[in-house]
Formats: structure tokens, C-alpha cells, sequence
């Protein structure tokens, strides 16, 4: 059986094909401000990827903030219902989801079965989320891929103190040109993003087993940082963290 | 007595040299790394406009930023106090000025003399800053200067919600993919700005004749809507660009204190 | 206190707002074919229809707020809430007109005593909230006033409204403030600003912090006290038979409160949920007949549905049972209405709609026997009994509704300034899942102010709460 999952969110599209539970295709597909098309052409990419045209797939779910731009006839899922599913699939152990977004940081307590059974989300303030991780990126003139290589040479890690993603930007700059190293301003940008979420865990409960997931997932100082604030190991899917509610809109039992 | 006042701010510096009770020169640049950098070359241009160098200077204070740093200066005073004094300087019937910089916002009330008597100021998160306008012109895919213009020409304004400027981008996104026209979104980032400072402004009491200096003083858009939900008139400085306030009020407190000195010496 | 130092009572902008706003209700109400706002020609032709001195009332309320009380199942709670706001207003202004001294008091304070004394009692942060449950722009523009003078935005915004609406002569300025220690020093000193600044003679009864005995006395004592203090203000003094008549009042609807209180457990959940932030606020009325009138009439509303079996939500829907860990939003009751409709989703309690049973009947026998049974029931009224002391109460009476009212969700929208609140906020959380199972959902509010978390964003919030159920 056959299915799609698109996961619009605030920085990036993303879509996954599903071949009986399988992955076949996925693809991610930055927003830059123009939502409807990376819509678009982030599901071509997964369509030619696998071979397959969207007339023949039945079996489409759509979630994420941006979900109403989604412009074929999809099922619309909870964004939560989608996370819980995405990593229950492959890790039926998970009980606890710590998804790192674009705009926004959600927790999310799980059963065996992947359903959602309480969550906390902040909504309100993009601190610590990807796309502070974006502008910090910009300030140091490097790719947000890049920040777990060159986090891995950092002899100390420098103070983040600002909460506002936009003031850490600008304390980020002070300190490039006060002359410190990139390595220890991205290992102490980890750091404080690291702590913040563990703050954000702690306040919902922390019970193992922990994945994290969502785009700041798939960087190795955030997650280390994460799992020394919490004493509690997190993990990370064998697939692409990002995919997370991607897969979870693909899954056909997911709840709407 | 030539005097001079300089101003570090997060994204520009200024410097203002001042003869007897009139501005000689000034100048605005886009901030080097280091404050000290910023102060030095910024009042060194300044008074190269005016034919001068550091010698012919008497005294000079800092304001701004890294204010103490400045090794050239004689003292440094809070920009607040500096903006108030430079705003009335211009109108001595302002006791009510808004300065809205590039990671700020504050209200300050000043007396009939020009030092400042209250003032409520917001500089921990960007809403309501210059910042909060270079992402908004950003994500509309306008230049900053343009964002103001823009606005003006918004027939309904469109409502912004999030008080977070990262998060009202994104609803500005999604409102230029619903295919919302640009320049009401312009205004209504106008609009979300002035209520914010009217907020803020209405803490600290607002009388007298209200000025506004900074950058976002030159968004038209802004000015529009704040004099709308003040339901005032606000003085625009025509005479003095509004950027250089701070300047302008250092250099006056350079003389203030450079007077002071001699009358000290005199006796 | 002679008449010539009682305040001149000219200002009564709001009250006599409350009053029409009240009297406008109940001619919609009256009105023949209409259940919504759409029929006869929509909100502009039924506003013709209103008697001119009301179309302006008509302009001041909230348009879905109309919609909803015109709906079959709202009607009867409607008609109670808007007789009993033009009612109490009335007798209000009736008695100021009189000439008696006026209090204005802390809410949870229930005023028997100053009604048998001859005073005329209004909660003081209920003319400012009455307002945001009404009014399109709630009570905004006191909010905004208070701000102004220096109050802080980060602290709660309760008294906000009213004390607004005392700086820009809108509410007439009492003779008397009674305020009460509890809930917190936010409330405290607002209550001080305002003795300050219109130069008001403030009485404070120190509320009790633990629920017992030694409490209890305490209680008695301050409440004896504040009276002593009222009667060397004003020169009234407290009349045996005026208090007992009032507390005869207060006892009929305090009675009826808890057996509507009761009706709260019944699956179908047999009372609407629209009114819940009046029903907090119109215990400010315990003493008078309309507070009577006003729980009976809900009690019979909630009964005739119970009888017959009947339900708030949509034919077909699955009731989901919801309790607000905090309280309410007082600025969008229709929020409350939409979450039957669109998600059959009920409200049983809140911790400002609840009253422990115990807090019943007051012997009415003597002054001694009523001043005992005020001061414990004084104990009890929402925000005094759960804000003193230890978390325990605020805790223990939650898992008490969760089990009770057989809540499947518990949600949390804190008031974003209550600093009580948000220190045992997972406190409550996690009792109630260690003790019931039950999942909580949580988010911030400001409880009357919309520009916090404003409606459309309250409903996207249940919506994505409910789709991952």
C-alpha cells in the first residue's frame, strides 16, 4: 500500500512516501517565504523520486503550520497525532517525543501504540528553535549542517545569554567580532539550546524512552547538551529526524 | 567652545559637533565591530565636514553603547538622558519623546529644560524595534527605506497578532501566500509597531508636544499610525535628522560640562 | 458618616450600562422567531427593533455573544443572566439614589453583613469585569487606564478594569473598600492604590490560612472586626433582622448553587456552558433576592434537561468532559458555547464556579450563630479558599471534580499573572494523573483581557488538542 505524508512547516516542506510502512522517497524542501511552492516542489521531488504519479496515490495526509497551502485533496492530521505515530513506527519504545521546530518546541508523551497522551508546546517565543539556529548560522557565516562539525573542535563554549532569538543573533556578532572562534560560539549556541529544551522536557515529564526529532535534531551538540541537562539518554530514528510528522501524516491510522 | 557628542548604536553610530548653541556637522555610519571604532571614526568624519580635527575639540561626551569605552571622550552619559535633552533642543515645547533604534524602544519624559524625568524602555526582545521592521521588510521583499512608503499606500490595514517579531513574520508569510495585498501588510506592521510603543508610551505619561527620534522615526508608515493611535500629532524634527539626537544631546551636555569646567577654573 | 461626607454618586456610566445591558438582553430574548442574529435581516434590522434607548446598548455588545444566548439551549440560563444583571443594578442604583453609604468590596467577601447594615455592598472587580464578559471591547479601556499610571503590565489584571473606570469617573467612588489578604498582594495593593488616591478609608479582613478550626475563629474574629470598623466609619450599625433576612437569601441561593453543583456529575452534562464566568461572578449578589433567583433558575434549567435525559452537544457527538483548572475566559463565553458544538466538549468545574458542599446553610438563630456560619462559609468562596495556605486545597479539590464530575481532560488556561496559579500548576497536573489518569492540557490566558491570547488563537489551541485525541 501506497501512501504520502506532507509535513508544511515554518522553515521547510517536507514530504514522504510510504511503500507498505516503508520509506521510499522523502524529500525536504526549504520555504524561503513562498509556501504553496515549496509545497509543490517538494512533492514532485519525492513523486519523480519514487517513480510513482500523486493520481496513484490514494492514501495522502497533510500537517504542519502551513497544511492549508497543500493544494491536492490530502486528509489534514494533528501535527501531534503526526510526531507520535512518525516515531512509534519504527521505535515502539518511545515514550516521550521531543520535536525541535522551526518556530516552535513541543513534548509529547506517548504509548506503545503512538498515541499522543499529553503534550506542552511553546508557541510563543522562538527561542531556542530552528530558526534562531538559522540566524545564528547567517551571523557566522556557515550552514546550520555544518554546526555538529565544527561544534565537534570546540575546546570551551562561549555564554549565550540573550533569550530573544533576536538579541542572541546580535550577542552571536559581538562575539565574532570580539574574536572568538566559531567552534565555541556554536557549542555554546548547542548548549543553551540544549538546556532549554531540557527545561521544556522537564516541565511535562521526562520518561524514557526519549527521541527527538524535528531539523535542530540532527545536530549532535544540541543533543548531547539535551541529554547531559537531562541525565537521560535521547535518540535520535535511523531515518531523517525532520521527517518525523511527515511520516506520521503518511501512516494511515494516524488520528486527524 | 566647539564641543562634540557621539552615539554607538547597535546598528549605526553618529557624532554631532557642536559651536556656541549650533550644529557645525554631523554624521551617520553603519557601526563598526567595536564601539571604539564606531565613536573614533564617526566624530573624526564629523569634524572633518567641519574643517576641524580632535585638537579644536574642548570637550567631548559619549553616549550609547559601549559609551565608557570611548577612549577620546571626557564623560559618558545614558542615551536616554542624551535623547531627551537632543529632542528638546530642537523644540523646547517637547517633553514627551519616543526613540524607537534598531534593538530598542523607550519613552522618555523630559522637563521644561530638557533633562529627562521618567521613561519606560523595552530591551529584552525585539517587538517594537528597528530589528522588528528589517524582518518585516525582509520577508515582504522590500528595502527597509521602502517598508514606510509602502505602507502609506495600505488602504486597510491588516492585523498582526504575535507579539514575537520571529512569529509574526511567519503569519506575514502565510499572509503573502494567501495573496493579501503587500502595502496593507505594510501598514498593518505600522499599525502593530504603534500600538505596541503607544503601550508603552501611555506607562510613562504622555505630554507636552511628543517627538520622535531614531531610525524608525523616518518609516512614514509608523509615524501615521502612531500619531493615529495616540490620537496626537507628533513633532517631526524637519530641522535636525531624527538619527542624531543622541548625538545632539551628548554634544549639549559637552557644553553643559565644558562650561561648567571653565566657570570651575575661573573662580 | 452624615450624608454631606458620602461620595456624590453621579458616576454611573457603567452601572446603568449593566442595568440596560440587561433589560436589552431580555427584549431579544422576548423577541418572537428569532434563534439567531441572522433572522429578521440580521444584527442592523433587529437592532431597529430595539427601542432606541437601547440600540446604543445594542452597539456596546459582543455580536456572538448574542448569537449564542439566542440558541434554544442557552435561552433559560440567558434569561436569568440578563434579568438578574438588570435587577441587581437596579437595586443598586435605587440604593444610592437612597443616599446610603457605599462599599465596594473584594469579591469573594459576601456582603450580608454590609446589606444588614444598611450599606450598600458592589464588588469592586466585578464592575470591571462584567464589562469584558459583555462588551466587544471589554473592559479594555480601564485596563489600558490603569496601565497608564504606572501599574504593571505582568501583574494581574483583575482590578485593572474597575479601578480604570474609578480614575475616569465611570463607576461612582465608594465611602468604603473591603478588601480582603487573600488572594495575593497584586489585589492587596490595588485595593491600597485606590484608598490612596481618592482618599478612601480601607477596611482589611485577614483572610485565614488554613481550612480548620483555629481558621475558623480567626474568621470570626475578623469578620467582627471589620464590622466595628464599618459601623465606626459610616455611624451604621448592623441589624439582627436586615441579617437575617439577607442571609435567608444567600442561603436559598447558595443552596441551589450546590444542588446545580450536583447536577454537574450527570453524563449527559445536563448545564450549558456559557454562563460559567457569570456564575462566578454573580455570587456578588449572595444576600439579595436576585442571587436566589439567579441559581434557581439555572438549577431548573439544568434539572428539566437532566430529567429528560438531554444533552448540551450536537446529536451524535461524543461528550468529552472538560474541566478548567483555572477558570474561565471572561471575555469570549461563546468560546465556551463552541466547544459543545463543535467538539462536544462540556464544562463541568472550574475553581471559581466551585464551592465545597460543606459551605452550605448559615443558622440563621442570632447574630452569633450567622456571623459563625458567614466567616466559615467566607472560608470557602472561590479564590479565598484555594489561594491561602498550601497548594493543597487548590490540588485536592481538583482531583476531587476530576473524580466527581468525571472530567476526561483538565485543562489549564492560568491566568498569565497569577503567580499562585503557575507555582503548583504541575503540582495539580501531576496529582490529578497520579490519582485519575487524566491528561492535562495547558496554555496561558489573561482571564479579561482578549489582546492576550484572543479567541480565534484559543480555538486553534482546542482545535489541535482535540484532532490528536
Amino acid at each position: 500500500m501506497i501512501s504520502l505524508g506532507c509535513d508544511v512547516g515554518t522553515i521547510t516542506a517536507k514530504t514522504v512516501i510510504l511503500k507498505d510502512g516503508e520509506i521510499v522517497a522523502f524529500d525536504i524542501t526549504p520555504n524561503e517565504g513562498k509556501l504553496s511552492q515549496a509545497v509543490e516542489r517538494s512533492v514532485q521531488n519525492a513523486l519523480s523520486q519514487a517513480g510513482i504519479a500523486l493520481e496513484d496515490i490514494e492514501n495522502r495526509g497533510g500537517t504542519g503550520a502551513g497544511e492549508r497551502y497543500i493544494s491536492f485533496p490530502h486528509v489534514t492530521k494533528s501535527t501531534i497525532s503526526c510526531l507520535s505515530k512518525g516515531v512509534n513506527r519504527t521505535v515502539t519504545s518511545a515514550r516521550t517525543v521531543v520535536d525541535i521546530g522551526g518556530l516552535s518546541t513541543t513534548c509529547i508523551h506517548i504509548n506503545d501504540q503512538g498515541k499522543a497522551m499529553e503534550y506542552r508546546t511553546n508557541d510563543r517565543c522562538a527561542s531556542g528553535t530552528g530558526f534562531f539556529l538559522e540566524l545564528a548560522a547567517q551571523a557566522l557565516e556557515l550552514k546550520v549542517e555544518d554546526f555538529s562539525r565544527v561544534a565537534a573542535s570546540a575546546q570551551e563554549k562561549v555564554r549565550i545569554s540573550a533569550q530573544c532569538a533576536v538579541f542572541g543573533e546580535s550577542e552571536i556578532v559581538s562575539h565574532v567580532n570580539d574574536g572568538v572562534d566559531a567552534a565555541s560560539i556554536v557549542a555554546g549556541i548547542s548548549h543553551s539550546i540544549g538546556s532549554g529544551l531540557a527545561t521544556t522536557a522537564r516541565r511535562l515529564g521526562v520518561e524514557p524512552e526519549i527521541v527527538a526529532t524535528g531539523g535542530v535534531a540532527k545536530l549532535a551538540p544540541v543533543l548531547k547538551a539535551l541529554e547531559e541537562d537531562l541525565g537521560v539518554e535521547v535518540q535520535t530514528p535511523e531515518w531523517d529526524p525532520q521527517l518525523a510528522a511527515a511520516i506520521g501524516a503518511a501512516l494511515p491510522d494516524t488520528e486527524q | 567652545m566647539i564641543v562634540a557628542g557621539c552615539d554607538v548604536g547597535s546598528l549605526s553610530g553618529e557624532a554631532v559637533v557642536l559651536q556656541d548653541d549650533s550644529i557645525l556637522a554631523y554624521e551617520i555610519m553603519r557601526v563598526r565591530p567595536r564601539p571604539e571604532l564606531t565613536a573614533e571614526e564617526v566624530t573624526a568624519r564629523a569634524l572633518a565636514k567641519a574643517k576641524l580635527s580632535f585638537e579644536d575639540l574642548s570637550y567631548c561626551v559619549s553616549t550609547g553603547y559601549g559609551r565608557e569605552k570611548i577612549p577620546f571622550s571626557n564623560s559618558s552619559i545614558s542615551e536616554i538622558s542624551c535623547h531627551g535633552r537632543g529632542a528638546h533642543w530642537v523644540n523646547p515645547n517637547v517633553r514627551t519623546v519616543i526613540d524607537i533604534g534598531g534593538q530598542d524602544c523607550k519613552v522618555i519624559r523630559v522637563d521644561k529644560l530638557g533633562y529627562m524625568v521618567d521613561f519606560v524602555m523595552n530591551d529584552k526582545c525585539a517587538a517594537g524595534t528597528g530589528r522588528f521592521l528589517e524582518g518585516m521588510a525582509k520577508v515582504l521583499g522590500v528595502e527597509l527605506e521602502a517598508l514606510g512608503p509602502l505602507g502609506l499606500a495600505g488602504a486597510s490595514p491588516t492585523g498582526i497578532t504575535k507579539t514575537c517579531t520571529v512569529l509574526a513574520q511567519f503569519d506575514v508569510m502565510c499572509l503573502l501566500n494567501d495573496g493579501e495585498d503587500r502595502a496593507d501588510i505594510a501598514a498593518g506592521i505600522g499599525r502593530a509597531m504603534a500600538e505596541r510603543i503607544t503601550k508603552m508610551a501611555k506607562r510613562v505619561g504622555v505630554q507636552g508636544e511628543v517627538a520622535m527620534t531614531g531610525g524608525v522615526a523616518k518609516n512614514a508608515a509608523v509615524v501615521s499610525s502612531l500619531q493615529d493611535v495616540l490620537g496626537l500629532e507628533l513633532y517631526q524634527l524637519e530641522s535636525v535628522d531624527p538619527q542624531i539626537v543622541g548625538a545632539l544631546g551628548a554634544a549639549l551636555f559637552a557644553r553643559e560640562r565644558c562650561e561648567r569646567q571653565e566657570r570651575r577654573k575661573a573662580s | 458618616m452624615d450624608t454631606s461626607q458620602l461620595s456624590d454618586r453621579k458616576d454611573r456610566t457603567i452601572i446603568n450600562n449593566y442595568m440596560k445591558s440587561g433589560y436589552m438582553g431580555l427584549l431579544l430574548l422576548e423577541m418572537e422567531g428569532i434563534t439567531s442574529l441572522a433572522d429578521l435581516g440580521g444584527p442592523e434590522a433587529i437592532r431597529g427593533f430595539l427601542p432606541e434607548e437601547f440600540q446604543d446598548t445594542f452597539d456596546l455588545v459582543q455580536l456572538p455573544l448574542l448569537d449564542v444566548i439566542l440558541k434554544e439551549k442557552n435561552r433559560a440560563s440567558a434569561k436569568a443572566v440578563f434579568r438578574t444583571a438588570m435587577d441587581y443594578f437596579e437595586l443598586v442604583n435605587r440604593e444610592l439614589e437612597a443616599g446610603k453609604p457605599h462599599v465596594q468590596h473584594y469579591f469573594a467577601i459576601a456582603p450580608e453583613f454590609m446589606w444588614a447594615m444598611d450599606l450598600v455592598p458592589v464588588a469592586h472587580e466585578a464592575l470591571g469585569a462584567i464589562s469584558s464578559i459583555f462588551y466587544r471591547e471589554g473592559c479594555e479601556a480601564g485596563i489600558d487606564r490603569t496601565l497608564a499610571e504606572g501599574y504593571p503590565d505582568h501583574l494581574c489584571a483583575a482590578q485593572t478594569g474597575s479601578v480604570g473606570y474609578l480614575l475616569d469617573g465611570l463607576i461612582p467612588k465608594p465611602d468604603v473598600l473591603v478588601n480582603n489578604s487573600a488572594p495575593c498582594d497584586a489585589s492587596n495593593m490595588m485595593y491600597e492604590y485606590a484608598s490612596n488616591k481618592f482618599d478612601i478609608p480601607l477596611v482589611m479582613i485577614e483572610s485565614p490560612y488554613y481550612q480548620n478550626e483555629r481558621g475558623w475563629k480567626y474568621a470570626i474574629t475578623e469578620i467582627k472586626r471589620a464590622i466595628e470598623e464599618l459601623e465606626r466609619i459610616t455611624g451604621h450599625t448592623l441589624d439582627e433582622d436586615k441579617l437575617r433576612e439577607h442571609v435567608e437569601h444567600s442561603n436559598e441561593a447558595i443552596s441551589y448553587f450546590l444542588k446545580l453543583q450536583e447536577l454537574k456529575r450527570l453524563t449527559p452534562m445536563p448545564d450549558t456552558g456559557w454562563h460559567r464566568p457569570a456564575d462566578t461572578l454573580f455570587l456578588i449578589q449572595l444576600g439579595t433576592p436576585m442571587s436566589a433567583a439567579y441559581y434557581k433558575a439555572l438549577y431548573e434549567d439544568a434539572k428539566a434537561r437532566a430529567d429528560r435525559q438531554g444533552s448540551v452537544i450536537p446529536e451524535g457527538k461524543k461528550e468529552k468532559r472538560l474541566a478548567w483548572g483555572y477558570a474561565w475566559m471572561a471575555y469570549d463565553l461563546p468560546f465556551f458555547d463552541w466547544l459543545e458544538e463543535e467538539h462536544g466538549a462540556v464544562y463541568t468545574g472550574d475553581v471559581l464556579t466551585y464551592i465545597p458542599p460543606h459551605a452550605g446553610v448559615v443558622d440563621t438563630t442570632s447574630v452569633e450563630t450567622m456571623i459563625e456560619g458567614l466567616a466559615w462559609r467566607f472560608m470557602q468562596m472561590p479564590m479565598g479558599r484555594q489561594t491561602m495556605g498550601f497548594s493543597d486545597v487548590w490540588v485536592n479539590d481538583f482531583v476531587t471534580i476530576v473524580k466527581q464530575f468525571k472530567v476526561d481532560t483538565l485543562v489549564l488556561a492560568g491566568h498569565m499573572a497569577c503567580k499562585h496559579f503557575w507555582a503548583l500548576n504541575k503540582l495539580l497536573s501531576d496529582k490529578v494523573k497520579e490519582e485519575t489518569g487524566v491528561p492535562t492540557l495547558r496554555f496561558e490566558v489573561d482571564m479579561f483581557d482578549k489582546r492576550f491570547t484572543p479567541g480565534p488563537e484559543m480555538r486553534r489551541i482546542m482545535n489541535e488538542y482535540f484532532a490528536s485525541q
